[in-house]
């Protein structure tokens, strides 16, 4: 009987609260300041094994009106995908860190499907601050720290996926400005 | 009052007070003054599908959010502090803009502690350089506090 309740009970804890569990198991949130630009990425790269030229801390000019758009749009983990000819926002996901749905949006992007909405690329002025190679399909991820280890799901996971297929490349966006003191 | 006041105080939490540079800074704020503002992860769905699926088919977890901004008290408006009970104190650190120097903030109340007498209060220093957190030391030598009704300021180089 006390097994039963038991059981009972941890499902509930686990329905009630995925969130809450999550968030603990992840690190999400977690509070942090660096000193400089450099020692930022040096931990990224340590934590996540991105690789350094693909990480952009990009300059405070830009970012207030960019977290502003990712606000308003209800972005998540990915900004969107782009070949410098055409860029497809990932504002069409119904579950925006979705790794499931940024690849199969990817796959439609390849295939020039007619089910996605194309942008203009030179509306999108955070393109040109990415060194983009234009001979490649490149996904634009978003990053915080405050991810914890979610990263893994929402990120590594798409990078290690595609990678080395369909002229795969990626780049990460920083948006830890407020939490990094010397840029 | 050198390296020995870090041994004697339990534990001492340094709250590097970046609103201190902000004037230097071009990042617009959303936050009224007084306030600076947070980024943070929200989740706002857990679907019990598999992401692998686009989270649409099969039983697992997958979690999704988005960002949002939190406007926060800003530490300049925090005090340094002492707590009788635990034996901690908090340190505040105010970065200078040019980032060559820290106003340390300790609290008075260190000076009615037994275990300093009024001589030790007169300099503060390190004999040699003190890591703070990576990238950011403070430079050996002595400095010499100044007092306020509430608090020990000393002004430090940092590197």
């Amino acid at each position: 009987m006390k097994l039963k309740h038991l059981t009972l009970f941890l499902i509930y804890i686990l329905l009630a609260s995925c969130k809450s569990i999550i968030s603990l198991t992840e690190n999400v949130n977690e509070k942090n300041k660096f000193i400089t630009k450099e020692i930022y990425i040096s931990k990224i790269i340590n934590k996540t094994k991105f690789l350094k030229e693909k990480i952009y801390v990009i300059d405070d000019d830009f970012f207030s009106p960019f977290l502003n758009e990712i606000i308003s749009k209800h972005l998540s983990t990915f900004y969107g995908i782009t070949n410098n000819q055409k860029f497809v926002s990932a504002d069409q996901l119904s579950v925006k860190s979705c790794s499931g749905q940024i690849i199969n949006l990817y796959s439609m992007f390849l295939d020039n499907s007619k089910d996605i909405r194309n942008e203009d690329v030179t509306e999108i002025k955070i393109l040109s601050k990415l060194n983009l190679d234009n001979t490649k399909n490149t996904i634009i991820f978003l990053y915080s720290y405050k991810l914890g280890g979610l990263y893994k799901t929402k990120i590594s996971s798409v990078i290690k996926e595609l990678e080395g297929k369909n002229n795969f490349d990626y780049r990460i966006i920083s948006i830890d400005n407020y939490d990094i003191l010397k840029k | 009052m050198k390296k020995i006041i870090f041994g004697l105080i339990a534990t001492v939490v340094l709250a590097f007070n970046v609103n201190a540079q902000r004037p230097n800074l071009s990042l617009t704020t959303p936050c009224p003054l007084g306030e600076h503002p947070v980024l943070s992860f929200e989740f706002n769905t857990i679907k019990l599908h598999r992401a692998s699926t686009g989270c649409n088919k099969r039983f697992s977890i997958c979690s999704d959010g988005e960002w949002l901004i939190d406007c926060v008290t800003d530490i300049t408006h925090r005090s340094s502090s002492y707590n009788a009970t635990n034996n901690t104190t908090l340190v505040i650190g105010d970065l200078s803009n040019d980032k060559k120097y820290l106003t340390l903030r300790f609290p008075i109340e260190l000076t009615k502690l037994k275990e300093f007498s009024s001589e030790d209060f007169k300099v503060f220093g390190f004999d040699n350089d003190y890591i703070l957190v990576d990238g950011l030391s403070i430079e050996k030598g002595d400095y010499i506090p100044t007092f306020t009704e509430k608090e020990i300021l000393v002004k430090v180089k940092v590197k």
